[in-house]
């Protein structure tokens, strides 16, 4: 009768697949191929981006260059760093971890092409996530100029109290930059740098 | 060779009734699930420790004051900030594979459902985290991300980008703080995976 029921299960797709699901062997969220990763991301970064109209004056974050840096000179640069680096996503992602609980993760185009780079730091106590925010937002002004929002307080006392977040964004027709330190109580504070490409393509 | 109809209708007779006796909740939604009273909705009371406590007249509680959803214009704002986060959510590369993989079946119940947990969290009056539009079952926490293997760092993740969206929809910070607990409070049914880093990650690649 067991042997029957289960038949049964696998005898429709929707059962196969549930049946699949429990046993761990097919993620219940779908599966989302670089291209179709890379079809989302146009439409919603140019969504975030808004009606920005002025392009970056540089597209070098992090140390590397987006559309340029190679995945083989990202993980030459993580390996200097004793970083241990792998794929995601078919590829899409590739995520590095480094010691002191910082991650970089680099997204990468089905061609390849560097878009996407995050930085992040956890753990952080309240005064050094001010302090080394306080440094990232210093080399963004050299690089970037002005910040276009910043939000919170910069201060160790401001950043004691869950989900309190200090940032600044920067959004250029090409390139989105955002910085935050959020307090996130059990991983201390978090402090993620985020630069994205942003493809042509309608504003808005 | 095609199997006989008899067989396929039989089977699939079975792999409903199996699927219901089995509670195959992780996937499968149940389209007529019952508006969750008592031990149904404490489930999502127990990890939001603020489930649907407005009254039905949406009443100030004594407290903690009108409740925040009214302050911030309502429903509609709420639905306004899951659009947004939605949209921060597909735009972040650390976490947009768990969003765009979905059918356009399951980003409807899932923008459905957060837009009533965020609303509960927020004090809607008269909302409940109970069905989707289409009357699909909004599954607790723990049930809805279970076989996910979320790590903390998605969790981090998607928290960060929510508080950005509601410092970019005027929420203040203050109003924030009050719901932290609520928010974090979810980390625990949520994440199910301590790995660093790729291991046994349900990401896009992972076979689906």
């Amino acid at each position: 009768m067991a042997t029957a029921a289960v038949l049964g299960v696998l005898a429709t797709a929707a059962g196969a697949h549930t049946w699949l699901v429990r046993r761990g062997s097919v993620c219940p969220m779908g599966h989302a191929s670089p291209e179709a990763l890379e079809s989302a991301r146009a439409p919603a970064l140019q969504a975030v981006r808004g009606t920005a109209a002025a392009a970056a004056p540089t597209r070098v974050a992090m140390g590397f260059a987006l559309d340029r840096t190679t995945e083989s000179e990202l993980l030459a640069t993580a390996s200097a760093r004793r970083g241990s680096c792998a794929e995601e996503a078919d590829g899409a992602l590739v995520r590095c971890t480094f010691a002191d609980r910082e991650e970089l993760v680099a997204r990468f185009t089905p061609q390849h092409v560097l878009v996407g780079l995050d930085r992040v730091r956890y753990g952080l106590d309240g005064e050094t996530a001010a302090k080394e925010l306080a440094r990232v937002r210093d080399a963004q002004v050299v690089a970037y100029g002005a910040p276009h929002r910043q939000w919170g307080e910069a201060t160790a006392a401001y950043l004691g109290g869950p989900l309190r977040q200090t940032g600044v964004e920067y959004r250029f027709s090409d390139l989105l930059i955002d910085v935050t330190a959020t307090q996130m109580a059990q991983d201390g504070v978090v402090l993620r740098e985020q630069v994205r490409s942003v493809p042509a393509g309608p504003r808005g | 060779m095609e199997r006989p109809t008899w067989k396929r209708i039989a089977g699939a007779v079975v792999a409903t009734a199996v699927a219901s006796l089995i509670g195959v909740g992780c996937y499968i939604d149940n389209p007529n699930a019952a508006k969750p009273t008592g031990a149904d909705a404490g489930a999502y009371a127990d990890a939001t420790s603020d489930s649907a406590t407005v009254g039905d007249s949406g009443e100030p509680d004594a407290d903690r004051g009108p409740p925040l959803c009214t302050k911030y214009g309502g429903y509609a704002t709420m639905e306004k900030v899951v659009a947004d986060l939605f949209g921060a959510l597909v735009a972040d590369c650390r976490v947009s594979r768990f969003f765009t993989g979905l059918t356009p079946e399951r980003q409807a119940h899932l923008y459905d459902c957060l837009v009533k947990q965020v609303a509960v969290v927020m004090r809607c009056p008269d909302i409940r985290y109970d069905v989707d539009n289409a009357g699909a079952e909004c599954r607790d926490m723990k049930t809805s991300h279970k076989g996910l293997s979320i790590r903390g760092a998605d969790f981090d993740a998607l928290v960060q980008d929510l508080v950005v969206v509601l410092q970019k929809d005027g929420v203040a910070q203050a109003d924030i703080d009050s719901i932290a607990p609520s928010l974090l409070g979810l980390r625990g049914d949520i994440v199910t995976n301590s790995a660093p880093g790729n291991a046994r990650v349900c990401d896009a690649g992972g076979g689906g």
